[in-house]
């Protein structure tokens, strides 16, 4: 079979139509593996899908997010609420923080015990609508880091991150919100034996900063940086 | 701000919520629009939407941007899930033919239309406007209603050679319609 025919049934594969005989030829054939034909498929699902996309607009409802969301993680808890001075997302943050343990402040250490607490717990972040966040990456990429400060308009401050390496000894992390030349400490924070740390960051005000970064410091942190930058973003 | 789809789909691949959350935020309505279009079900649709984001946080790692752009992907995942539903079911929807009923929006809705989609809706207008309606309905028949070329040759009472003479032209003249486009932008 020369090429011109792979490259018909290839058109017509693109938008479902093949069926029979040919279109177990067909797979059999793209299994085997062929350049031309996978191109010119994803060059007629490149063109049909601009079609898709000129569809005027429907947006999904906004319940479905939070349930798509709530699937990711399979051993998620369900959200508990107290604290009746927090809204109900933050409060079942600090909630689920507590009941692993965890102490809140400044010169203060979290620690959050499973990675599924962790993604609980951004995951109601993520659903409060007021949510401003900055993801800070790691400046060696030698292990994935995931971390963010997250906040809302009340002035509820959250730094979590997962994935970090244990300091070495004498050594700990501390958090610094930077604008221009000026560095202020957020506080300290260790990290469990995932990597995960989960802080509450009173009296920072997050707004106010162009950038976060981590820095590894001697232990008890210094008033100013002045170990090397771990993890860096900004807004 | 408009964040790289591409680079979003990396963090996911490490399983990044946050660069999830914002993927769907982008193309969530893309992918419940065409759901809709195919199972003219919103419960249906909604199921689908959330089985493709699932199926994004789970193979993420697994997009090749060489076979086209993250909506292309999204749109792909979207058409086979649905058609599947479709075929299982095999209820025929009696709805306007879907690209009839696009080449009928001529007024662009200012105001309501982000520049991206006025830009998009316009395209598609010069690409269906170059389409000749057999072929508009032998496309539509394949890929919104998830029929194959026997069931389409069937039900328009013309060979199956007709059906993909006519799927191939129209395809022919998408592609080109597109590649234009990209080659002037």
């Amino acid at each position: 079979m020369n090429h011109e025919k792979w490259t018909e049934l290839a058109d017509l594969y693109a938008v479902g139509a093949l069926d029979g005989g040919e279109a177990s030829e067909f797979s059999s054939h793209l299994k085997a593996g062929c350049a031309l034909c996978e191109k010119r498929i994803s060059e007629n699902e490149s063109a049909v899908a601009a079609l898709v996309q000129g569809l005027p607009q429907m947006e999904a409802p906004a319940a479905l997010k939070s349930k798509i969301m709530d699937s990711l993680g399979a051993d998620f808890e369900p959200a508990i609420s107290a604290a009746p001075a927090l809204s109900p997302i933050w409060a079942a943050i600090v909630w689920g923080a507590l009941s692993l343990g965890i102490v809140w402040g400044w010169k203060t250490t979290t620690l959050a015990r499973h990675t599924a607490e962790f993604h609980r717990m951004e995951a109601m972040v993520m659903a409060d609508t007021t949510m401003k966040s900055v993801e800070l990456k790691a400046t060696e990429q030698k292990t994935p880091v995931a971390a963010k400060v997250v906040w809302n308009t009340k002035g509820e401050c959250l730094f979590m991150t997962m994935g970090l390496p244990h300091p070495v000894e004498g050594k700990i992390y501390q958090l610094w919100g930077i604008k221009g030349d000026s560095k202020v400490s957020a506080g300290i924070f260790e990290v469990d034996e995932h990597g995960c740390a989960v802080v509450k960051l009173n009296q920072f005000a997050a707004d106010s900063f162009d950038k976060m970064a981590v820095t590894l410091e001697p232990a008890g942190g210094v008033p100013s940086p002045t170990g090397p930058i771990v993890l860096v973003g900004g807004r | 701000m408009s964040e790289d789809l591409h680079q979003l789909l990396k963090q996911i691949a490490e399983k990044d919520r946050l660069a999830f959350s914002r993927f769907y935020d982008r193309l969530s309505s893309l992918a419940f629009t065409f759901a809709m279009r195919i199972l003219r079900s919103r419960p249906e649709a909604e199921d689908l939407v959330q089985e493709v984001f699932l199926q994004v946080w789970n193979q993420a790692a697994s997009y090749d941007p060489r076979r086209g752009k993250p909506e292309a992907w999204i749109i792909t995942i979207t058409k086979s899930r649905a058609i599947d539903k479709l075929r299982s079911r095999r209820r025929r929807d009696q709805g306007t033919p879907v690209f009839e009923e696009m080449a009928r929006e001529k007024t662009l809705k200012a105001g309501q239309d982000t520049l991206a989609q006025a830009e998009q809706k316009w395209l598609v207008e010069g690409a269906l406007a170059g389409l000749s309606d057999i072929q508009k309905t032998a496309l539509e028949m394949a890929y919104f209603e998830g029929k194959t070329q026997t069931e389409i040759a069937q039900e328009l009472s013309v060979p199956v050679g007709t059906v993909k003479t006519r799927i191939r032209d129209g395809l022919q003249k998408l592609r080109q319609q597109f590649e234009a486009q990209g080659s002037k932008s």
